[in-house]
């Protein structure tokens, strides 16, 4: 039987670390405006696996503020909107599968 | 230089280079008279001098807490006015060296009020560029009546200094009202004694981390009428790691290049790290905070203080 990972096998790259390479080859400084962000990420693809990329810009479509003063303020409203759409429906629905009486 | 956190510095970086030299050392004598203030603002020059031969070409130059006066028994005879030949004397030598120059010294300001603990600080014109009034004298032992404003100002090679007095570090509001206000090095001066060497290090490192600037730590060394004063001058990265630090109690000329756009940068461009806007930003990744996150208001210790 074959060992060798397969191509859905294989760990994904980090999302934050081809996003951010992706930000630094667009040329991204802060201050910056959610519009202006998206306007230099243009249809920049991000990598995830073999198998899956994602576009860099339809990470920063869901975020919600319109600006961002600094490199923190930018990353955490990353997050924010990452989180939203991807982990918190996991984590209700997780919730919402247990048993009464399960942990 | 700048060890950095969890994510990479984004951007390019656009900076001068500041050379700053720390000046540890004793004042000549105790003064007690304009008169006695000259012989200490001889041995300021001594080291100025010295480090214009050893350390050719440098910005900014700092001494110690109320090196010109020292703690005589009647140091208030001692206070000079802004016009005294003193001042004058500091004037002409930061223009003849094209320093810029943080002097400690007690100043009476002509308006009746007790002196006070000043830092003077001049640019290479000979013009005082700025006066700090120590806002939170050492108290109890500290008699000088306080001044109420921390300020920045332009210096030199894109600094934005802020110059804070000893005592004044020990309180996390000094720094923050610095770091507020927009600057990227704040200038400690010191009068430090024995038993707080550990609190001084820890306070400027402090300083430096929770605020993302640069701090220039200058202390006293030697020993005066009563206290031992440790030394132990440091320059802090805006990551709060010591960059470069001077020994322990004895005379000693610190030198050290620092880069006021880096901490600009850093301010600006840190994906993490930027404590100023992420304590007022609470949870701001959580995705029910909208990036944006929660204030202060928590905190009873800010909505209960007494102003």
């Amino acid at each position: 039987m074959s060992s060798e990972p397969t191509a859905e096998s294989k760990p994904k790259v980090s999302i934050d670390h081809l996003f951010i390479k992706a930000l630094a080859k667009a040329g991204v400084q802060f201050p910056a405006s959610k519009a202006g962000i998206l306007s230099r990420l243009g249809e920049t693809a991000l990598r995830l696996s073999e198998a899956e990329t994602i576009r860099a810009g339809s990470l920063v479509e869901d975020i919600e503020p319109e600006s961002f003063e600094n490199g923190s303020a930018f990353l955490c409203a990353f997050h924010s909107a990452l989180y939203r759409k991807t982990y918190r429906q996991a984590f209700l629905c997780h919730r919402q599968a247990r048993q009464p009486g399960q942990t | 230089m700048n060890i950095g956190n969890c994510y990479p510095l984004n951007g390019k970086i656009e900076t001068e280079a500041l050379s700053v030299v720390i000046l540890q050392m004793g004042p000549a004598l105790s003064a007690s008279s304009p008169q006695d203030v000259d012989k200490n603002i001889d041995k300021v020059f001594e080291f100025l001098d010295r480090a214009s031969y050893g350390l050719p070409g440098y910005d900014l130059a700092l001494t110690p807490e109320i090196v010109l006066n020292g703690f005589a028994p009647e140091f208030y005879l001692s206070a000079l006015t802004l016009g005294s030949s003193q001042i004058r004397r500091l004037k002409d030598k930061c223009a003849a060296l094209q320093i810029w120059g943080v002097f400690g010294v007690l100043v009476d300001l002509e308006d009746g009020i007790f002196p006070r603990n000043c830092a003077l600080t001049i640019n290479p014109d000979g013009e005082v560029a700025n006066l700090y009034v120590k806002t939170t004298p050492w108290i109890p032992v500290e008699p000088f009546t306080p001044g109420d404003e921390i300020q920045v100002f332009d210096g030199p090679k894109g600094a934005r200094m802020a110059t804070i007095i000893c005592s004044d570090g020990d309180y996390v509001d000094a720094w923050s009202e610095a770091a507020h206000k927009g600057a990227n090095v704040i200038c400690r001066i010191s009068d430090y004694m024995t038993p707080y060497q550990d609190a001084y290090e820890i306070t400027n490192r402090a300083g430096a981390y929770f605020n993302r600037t640069y701090v220039l730590a200058t202390n006293s060394a030697e020993m005066d009428e009563c206290f031992c004063l440790f030394g132990r001058s440091m320059v802090v990265g805006p990551d709060g790691n010591v960059i470069s630090q001077a020994p322990e109690g004895q005379p000693y000329i610190l030198k050290a290049d620092i880069y006021p756009g880096l901490a600009d940068h850093i301010q600006r461009q840190s994906f993490m790290g930027n404590l100023k806007w992420q304590g007022h930003h609470r949870g701001a990744s959580s995705p029910e905070t909208g990036g944006v996150g929660r204030d202060k208001s928590m905190y009873q210790f800010l909505r209960n203080a007494r102003l």
